[in-house]
């Protein structure tokens, strides 16, 4: 009888807790979403810089500082905004140095638009209209007006606390073995995962996915306020979808010869390849977790939308011009030429190739010289090229940077540690922990506690980290708690 | 005032196949192997169509649409000029499914340096599209 009443409850917690997913309706069958949405009366803004860049500053390739480049957008951004009618959040530009077509947005209120992006609109004729562009920025504007990001954190820390008190996996495993299921890869899935791994994946991903629809609906609703035709949203979907079918393709070809694997939080399934059994499990998790491509369902849920909200368009003229003479100017042409010497550098640090990479680097230039990115890797070549002096004034200068990044800020609290300034080490560490909204500062600081040989704070720590119900993170400070 | 209207009738004659010419070498720029076609309309029974101005015109049979070749993207507006037994008429991008793929971006290569934080709920991201960090 027990094992039936703890699995309603854990069912109806996770249910409520999926019905948190903040703006929440839904995309409208009838009407605009603008005219329904009921607007926040304030947005979370982020007190620190740090705070303000996460999970941007997560990254070892965080910002680049360039308003020479990021003004054009933000005039865009500013003017979406002013069509907004409730209460209006501080939406700042931020670029990012990652090559991928996608950009972002933080709890904060901070939009990141990646110079992959850039580069795209650069090299490609047929999307240079500032239409295009306003969709990508006011997909991203939506989804902090709508409240999705903070919703989503939220969330996930809740989902967290609320399952590490429960391991009760192999008991659900064995309820879910009796319990008349008929469907073969639902009781492989339940029995060999676990309930944990099961309700994570099933119950939550939903977000994301209502969310990324919502933020395109009000998105063209923006632009169609501010001026911009709504057809230019269009283009971007297929752009998205072009590069979801080159990544299904190249994983495609990956996995034809070897296994292919399913991972979500710290559960991962293996099928060889050959079986096929095994496979068609990897795929009902991927459908369960929502890990399918996503881009043409977008598209057709954007179409839908466009036909019942814009049913007949007044005549709206494509802004080309001034995106034409952003994309080809000095300031981003000199950006997208730095961005392209870091991943060169980046990629050569990634093979050893030390003396490689400070030849490359030595070629960027501003805005990419001043970068976190740069700091960093001239940082790691100093270290490993002997320059160990050097290393650690880049390396300490670094670490002070508003726009400091994670791997920075660890590898700065780990070399006052090993320097016996543990408790410099760990003032450091707490502080940029807070600044950043960041636990994953705590394996670290678990680490110099042990060098400080400071029992009682190490302890303290690691009760922290395991509560936290991350089994990665919870997994590393183990890790820490065992060297 | 009608040496004017004259003028701009005049210049829209001319300059109408030359832009045709230019879009659809545009068109053809962007494009896979086959031909522009409209290979579906989303189940949908009418498309709205539009004039070559933009100004909206009557809505159409969509099967009428099925099949049929997109002569040229119109740069201004970015409709489509589909080819119809009643003549040339304007749709949208979005309103119908054409066989217009874009080019796909560079494959994103996936570097990591430095030490990567273990934090699931730090790292939670609204990415546009998917790429190494995001979902």
């Amino acid at each position: 009888m027990r094992r039936f009443a703890i699995l309603p409850a854990a069912f109806s917690i996770a249910a409520a807790l999926s019905g948190c997913d903040g703006g929440g309706g839904g995309v409208p069958t009838n009407g605009r979403l603008i005219d329904q949405v009921h607007p926040s009366q304030n947005y979370a803004q982020a007190t620190e810089v740090q705070g303000l860049l996460a999970p941007a500053n997560t990254l070892a390739s965080g910002v680049i500082e360039a308003p020479e480049v990021s003004d054009y957008p933000q005039a865009i951004v500013d003017r979406l905004l002013a069509s907004w009618t409730g209460s209006r959040p501080d939406a700042r530009i931020w670029l990012t140095p990652d090559t991928a077509f996608t950009s972002d947005v933080s709890v904060g209120g901070a939009i990141f638009l990646n110079t992959g992006l850039i580069r795209y609109f650069h090299d490609a004729p047929e999307i240079q209209k500032e239409d295009a562009l306003a969709f990508v920025l006011a997909h991203e504007l939506s989804h902090i007006l709508l409240g999705h990001t903070a919703a989503q954190r939220e969330n996930k820390a809740l989902k967290n606390g609320v399952f590490s008190a429960m391991k009760w996996g192999s008991m659900v495993g064995r309820f879910s073995a009796g319990s008349g299921a008929t469907d073969a890869v639902s009781k492989a899935i339940l029995s060999s995962m676990g309930a944990k791994a099961f309700l994570d994946t099933a119950l939550f991903p939903s977000w994301s996915r209502g969310q990324e629809e919502e933020a395109d609906a009000l998105a063209v609703d923006l632009m169609a306020r501010t001026g911009y035709s709504v057809s230019a949203a269009t283009d971007v979907m297929d752009v998205l979808i072009s590069s979801e079918d080159q990544d299904i393709a190249r994983l495609a070809q990956a996995e034809a010869q070897k296994e292919t694997s399913f991972t979500a939080d710290s559960f991962t399934f293996r099928a060889k390849a050959g079986d096929e059994i095994d496979r068609a499990i990897v795929d009902a998790l991927r459908a369960a977790a929502q890990q399918h491509p996503h881009a043409r369902e977008r598209r057709l849920a954007l179409a839908a939308y466009l036909r019942q909200a814009y049913p007949v368009r007044a005549h709206v003229t494509l802004t080309r011009k001034p995106l034409q003479e952003w994309v080809k100017s000095a300031p981003v042409t000199n950006l997208l030429k730095g961005v392209d010497l870091l991943g060169e550098a980046a990629s050569l640090i990634g093979q050893s190739q030390w003396g490689q990479a400070r030849q490359v680097l030595a070629h960027v230039r501003q805005p990419a010289a001043g970068s976190a990115y740069y700091a960093l890797m001239t940082y790691q070549v100093a270290m490993q090229t002997g320059q160990s002096a050097s290393a650690q004034r880049l390396l300490a200068t670094a670490a002070q940077r508003d726009d400091v990044t994670f791997p920075i800020a660890v590898a700065w609290g780990t070399a006052l540690s090993a320097a016996g300034k543990t408790g410099e080490a760990e003032a450091y560490m707490e502080k940029e922990q807070k600044a950043m909204s960041n636990t994953g500062f705590l394996p670290y600081r678990i680490k110099n506690a042990r060098q400080a040989k400071d029992g009682i704070s190490s302890l303290k720590l690691s009760v922290i980290c395991e509560g936290l119900g991350d089994d990665n993170l919870a997994r590393q400070c183990s890790a820490m708690e065992k060297n | 005032m009608p040496s004017k209207f004259l003028a701009r009738i005049l210049t829209n004659a001319v300059l109408s196949p030359l832009a045709i010419g230019l879009l659809t070498g545009l068109l053809n720029h962007a494009l896979a192997v086959e031909a522009p076609v409209i290979a579906g309309t989303y189940n949908t029974p009418s498309i709205q169509t539009y004039d070559r101005n933009g100004q909206p015109r009557t809505q159409i049979d969509a099967a009428s649409l099925t099949g049929r070749r997109i002569i040229a993207k119109d740069a201004e507006t970015d409709m489509l000029a589909v080819e119809t037994d009643k003549g040339l008429v304007y749709v949208t991008e979005d309103s119908v499914e054409a066989n217009i793929r874009a080019i796909a971006p560079t494959p994103t290569q996936c570097v990591q340096i430095g030490a990567a934080s273990a934090d699931e709920v730090g790292g939670s991201t609204n990415n546009l599209g998917r790429n190494c960090h995001g979902s």
